[in-house]
């Protein structure tokens, strides 16, 4: 009876999604209904109540082992152990929609209950898109993928979990990587309202800021989950692999990362309107086309998801109708917030643009080569596919100018250029290169015969350098900052958390980069290899069984020297109701280095031997360090209470973001180039806003 | 909020800019809508139109050999399959469907039956493991079908290789003069037999 249940709670939800797009649109830009916008809160309310109605059925239905529900049937078993047995919910094709669509409607209630003090005409706009946007969702869920059809007979036992899905990474980085991609429907709602009313001011964009960071904040960890399951569950010891699925999740992140910076621009100088605009849409039209690639199957990919034409068509017309009315609207409001002046270079706008635009170029050139084997196919060109050297080619010559802008960007004065602010944090600059150098040096030390070819390279001491101004600088300014009086505000502290996350996260790739060492070995029992001058010694290989597989188990016990510092034990699984083996790699992971073994396949021949990578990879930790600090950063900065104001403030209010102009003494001070304290002094007022 | 302001902006000009995310995005959705017809995972196989590779396989259970020679004078579908293989136990009706068509000779190939990790070591051509692997396959026939005229062992994968095999099962159609005309990869489905075997079957007949 409960699927039913659920079933029935979607289609009212799909109503009702229906009711809190039209009225409160309607309401607010046809028509003035007060009546009509106040609808919009409680009607996003009870689509939430029966969308997670329905979640909860289908929860019910994993949970009691009902394999009359198909969706049930396909992914989960009776061996499956609970938590995946709950997870198994976004496993699929329809669950997963099941899951954005709770999203969805979760963020509507949070931006339902934290906008009390905004417009009444702006929230109903809001809160409409968003429901115009879950009505497409419910549409597709009810049409063309139930989860709640049922099969008679129901079969005694269901297929299992794609091993590959039974781990802990993979039962939360769906789910937050939907939190992501979904939040930034808040961001185009926001732009959507504008692009309807035609209303686009600076308390527009201040209201926006913390809904774009918080979706970014759990994108960034969406994807920063996916790439650390990818790490020690795939076995080959890589971290990003460019496939179109991890494309798909990237591509919204750097649009989200320039909408963050560009809302910066627009609440504080009312510049960059148009821009904002097209990149709130870009952001969320990108999740949307990721969902589509996904979903539709027209790309190859480890992801690779049961596909049906059918769905792919109706999710492209989705996103041709979603993206294309909104950019007609955008071409069709965009020249009214044209921009009357350009930013003056070198002051902290120009920077910010440079952001953006290296940001998108960047954007592009990951859908170009995510996109261009269907381009060639499509043109009847041939089969071919794109792989990492691309990417990295492209990738990396991009981030570094976007990198090197970081510190000048965050010391440099609203407005007007003055090149002055960028000299005290040289000090710092040469500082990193000093050590990066050494650093690479370091590296470059033979520990091992066969160290990795990139060791101490001109790349690392790049990577180190531009990683360690970013970190040393921003030290700097906190050091600075706090000497004055007043405190910063969290937006303040979380920009400063996310830019050493993104240091952190460079330090960490130019350091697995450099100085990995990866070996391909065979060994028997009793064999031995060295790797980065620490010796692994194959003890047994045995049998083992788990609750639902059989696992081929390792031992290894690692020497430094002649003394022994831990045991390794890396498995190859054997699912119960799956031919494909999978790979449990065994780390021993600290802050410097991991040392990372993933047991390959038997070989022929007598005695026994197995196939083994050991790999030594220093720093890779960082990777994800970097991103808890981006998070933590975009969290701090999402509850910054200067967000949720109403009324603009004075320049004295605005703590930390910067000052909007330098005192005339402090510019003249500059000007005439007299002595290091007036320079300091300014600079002062120019990262804090606060004279001293 | 004031009154409804869904009116044009007066007295400003439309520049061109503003229409070039639009046409972007709409030449995009025109390229992912024609990838849509198109499969991704169909690779076109290098083997089409050439002669089959060569090789000598020991039938299962009989005793001689079958080589490519044998391809010569009637029109063969070679199945490649193991019973470790679930698309083969899907695809197997149909395999038993074609083997009534008048005129085509079936040839199984049952590739890697025995997997690197049941051998443990073992020498795949050992008589231990060729009897292993020849109990296990016609068994399977025997409750799925027979639908091969010729079922044929390929212990060490080296014939599968040579078929350039990405995984299984794999079809391949070979006419009278031992030339490949067709390939699948993955389990024959009944739209690719009536869409695209029989029309070559015709054709090529």
């Amino acid at each position: 009876m409960w699927p039913e249940v659920g079933h029935l709670a979607l289609i009212m939800a799909a109503w009702v999604a229906l009711a809190q797009a039209v009225l409160p649109l309607w309401g607010s830009l046809l028509v003035q209904r007060a009546g009509w916008q106040t609808l919009a809160r409680p009607l996003a309310v009870l689509q939430l109540v029966l969308i997670v109605l329905a979640f909860g059925a289908l929860w019910h239905a994993f949970y009691g082992h009902d394999f009359s529900v198909k969706y049930v049937a396909q992914h989960s078993n009776t061996l499956l152990p609970t938590p995946y047995r709950l997870s198994a919910i976004w496993a699929g094709h329809e669950g997963s929609l099941l899951l954005w669509v709770l999203m969805l409607s979760m963020w509507s209630v949070a931006v339902a209950i934290f906008s009390r003090r905004l417009p009444q005409a702006l929230v109903a706009q809001v809160l409409g898109v968003m429901g115009a946007v879950s009505v497409g969702f419910l549409a597709f869920i009810l049409t063309l993928s139930n989860p709640f059809a049922r099969q008679f007979p129901a079969p005694a036992e269901g297929r299992d979990l794609t091993p590959l899905l039974q781990d802990p990474g993979l039962v939360i980085h769906p789910p937050m990587l939907y939190m992501g991609y979904v939040g930034l429907s808040v961001a185009f709602a926001f732009a959507m309202a504008a692009l309807l009313s035609g209303r686009l001011d600076a308390a527009w964009a201040r209201w926006a800021r913390p809904w774009t960071v918080a979706a970014w904040g759990f994108l960034t960890l969406g994807i920063a989950l996916g790439s650390w399951w990818a790490y020690y569950e795939l076995g080959w010891g890589g971290w990003w692999f460019w496939d179109p699925v991890e494309n798909a999740s990237l591509m919204p992140w750097l649009v989200a990362t320039a909408l963050i910076h560009s809302l910066m621009v627009t609440d504080k100088r009312g510049q960059f309107k148009a821009w904002t605009v097209l990149l709130a849409i870009g952001a969320f039209s990108l999740s949307l086309l990721g969902t589509f690639l996904v979903r539709s199957g027209v790309l190859t990919s480890v992801h690779a998801f049961a596909t049906d034409p059918a769905r792919g068509i109706f999710i492209l017309l989705f996103l041709a109708v979603v993206v294309g009315v909104s950019l007609a609207l955008f071409a069709w409001r965009a020249p009214q917030w044209a921009n009357a002046s350009q930013p003056v270079a070198g002051s902290r706008e120009s920077f910010l643009l440079l952001n953006s635009v290296l940001l998108v170029v960047a954007m592009a050139a990951v859908l170009l080569g995510t996109l261009y084997p269907l381009i060639i196919d499509a043109l009847n060109l041939g089969k071919l596919s794109v792989g990492p050297p691309y990417f990295e080619r492209v990738f990396v010559p991009l981030m570094v100018p976007l990198l090197l802008a970081m510190v000048p960007g965050t010391v440099v004065p609203w407005h007007v250029a003055r090149w002055a602010a960028v000299r005290a944090v040289l000090v710092p600059g040469a500082l990193a290169l000093l050590a990066a150098s050494a650093w690479a040096s370091w590296g470059a030390a033979p520990q091992d015969a066969e160290t990795a070819t990139t060791a101490g390279g001109w790349l690392t001491v790049m990577g180190g350098t531009l990683g360690g101004w970013i970190v040393l600088s921003g030290a700097w300014q906190i050091v600075q900052r706090l000497r004055l009086p007043g405190s910063p505000g969290l937006a303040w502290w979380g920009m400063h958390g996310a830019h050493l996350g993104v240091a952190v996260l460079v330090l960490g790739i130019t350091g697995v980069k450099s100085f990995q060492v990866e070996r391909d070995v065979r060994l028997g029992l009793g064999d031995a290899v060295t790797v980065a001058g620490v010796r692994y010694q194959l003890i047994s290989v045995d049998n083992h069984l788990g609750p639902n597989y059989l696992a081929l188990r390792a031992q290894m016990q690692v020497f430094e020297g002649e003394r022994m510092v831990g045991t390794l034990k890396p498995e190859k699984r054997r699912y119960v109701s799956s031919a494909m083996p999978m790979t449990e790699a065994a780390i021993d992971r600290n802050l410097w280095r991991d040392r990372y073994v993933s047991l390959g396949e038997p070989l022929a021949g007598e005695p026994p031997q197995w196939s083994f990578r050991v790999y030594h990879k220093p720093f890779v930790s960082w990777i994800w360090l970097g991103a808890v600090f981006m998070v933590l950063g975009g969290g701090l900065a999402a509850f910054d209470r200067r967000y949720r104001r109403v009324h603009g403030q004075t320049q004295g209010q605005v703590h930390g973001q910067g000052a909007k102009f330098a005192s005339p003494q402090a510019l003249s001070a500059l000007n005439a180039g007299k002595t290091s304290t007036a320079a300091v002094g300014a600079l002062r007022t120019a990262v804090t806003g606060v004279k001293p | 909020m004031s009154a409804p302001t869904l009116v044009k902006p007066a007295g400003q000009r439309m520049p061109r800019w503003v229409f070039v995310p639009l046409a972007l995005f709409l030449g995009m959705v025109a390229f992912l809508a024609v990838g849509l017809q198109r499969n991704p995972q169909e690779i076109p196989s290098p083997l089409i139109g050439r002669p089959a590779p060569a090789f000598e396989l020991p039938m299962v259970g009989g005793a001689g050999v079958f080589s490519a020679e044998q391809f010569k004078g009637q029109l063969t579908l070679v199945n490649l399959w193991a019973t470790w293989c679930a698309g083969c136990k899907e695809e197997h009706p149909i395999l038993m469907a074609l083997s009534r068509q008048p005129g085509l000779n079936m040839v199984g190939i049952n590739y890697k039956e025995l997997q690197a990790s049941e051998l443990a070591g073992q020498d795949p051509q050992s008589a231990e493991a060729v009897q292993k692997a020849t109990a296990r396959s016609q068994a399977w026939l025997q409750k799925q079908g027979q639908a091969f005229g010729v079922n044929l062992l390929d212990m060490d994968g080296r014939v599968g290789m040579d078929f350039g095999v990405y995984g299984l099962p794999e079809t391949y159609l070979v006419d009278r003069e031992g030339v490949v005309r067709f390939k699948h990869a993955g389990a024959l489905t009944p739209d690719v037999v009536q869409q695209k075997l029989l029309p070559l079957l015709r054709g090529v007949d």
